[in-house]
């Protein structure tokens, strides 16, 4: 069994900007060889949650709907929807491929109160 | 020398919240792999199911409060949006440790949560068992 490491970095344009990693995810884990394993994809920044969702902006619209329910002041909204969601996702890995579906999507979403650079690390591990 | 082992199995469903107890299949799959100490990560394929562990006398209770945690009416994307988000919210997937090749539960078992209108949906599941 093996582990390969990878750092990279996204950008966000500004608070609730959303980036799909998925096709990012699936090549990191093609040039990683490894056939059978998982992947797990981490975010740095801990207002930036990583997750799975079906990627449409009407859906993506929803979730931004919730996350401001989770609070009357936004900026604890904010706060609480990161804790939820959670900062890293573990996806396994079958014939080299994240087995995630069609409409499944792995997403960062920012929640901060400004866009940035986001730094994400990939642990893949398996054989 | 670490190992891994790689299966996945299929389910079928109805819903809306409606949970499966799919403990015994992940339990056979810890069981015949090389794996005795480690780690099982267990992953529903899509996005409207989610993974969650909890004690039998739990689940009644928990398959009324989904509800609560999304409601099915108000959202945007077209008639299955409550699924979608507590798919997200919830997960759909669930790591655990593996000890002695038995999977680390407590007193609880692993549901899967059927969150859509369905009747005999396939789901299938993957379940990676990693460790020495």
């Amino acid at each position: 069994m093996k582990t390969v490491v990878k750092e990279l970095v996204v950008e966000t344009e500004g608070t609730y900007y959303a980036v799909d990693l998925t096709s990012t995810v699936a090549e990191e884990v093609k040039k990683a060889g490894i056939k059978n394993g998982t992947v797990t994809v981490f975010s740095e920044d801990p207002l930036c949650p990583i997750f799975t969702i079906e990627y449409e902006p009407k859906l993506m619209s929803d979730l931004v709907t919730y996350v401001k329910k989770l609070s009357s002041d936004e900026t604890k909204a904010r706060l609480l929807a990161a804790t939820v969601l959670g900062t890293s996702l573990t996806v396994p890995v079958v014939d080299g491929t994240p087995v995630t579906a069609t409409f499944q999507q792995i997403v960062l979403l920012e929640l901060n109160k400004e866009g940035g650079s986001r730094k994400i690390y990939l642990v893949i591990q398996g054989e | 020398m670490s190992k891994v082992y790689v299966k996945t199995f299929i389910i079928k469903t109805y819903g809306p919240n409606k949970l499966f107890d799919i403990t015994d299949r992940v339990e056979k799959i810890v069981e015949e792999s090389p794996v005795e100490n480690g780690v099982v990560t267990v992953f529903s394929h899509g996005s409207t199911g989610a993974l969650v562990r909890l004690k039998p006398e739990q689940v009644e209770d928990y398959s009324y409060a989904l509800w609560d945690l999304v409601p099915i009416k108000g959202w945007q994307h077209p008639g299955n949006a409550y699924a979608h988000l507590r798919s997200t919210l919830i997960s759909t997937k669930l790591t655990l440790p593996v000890i002695n090749s038995k999977v680390v539960l407590g007193p609880a078992r692993v549901y899967f949560v059927e969150n859509q209108c369905y009747i005999a949906r396939e789901r299938h599941i993957t379940v990676v068992v990693e460790g020495e």
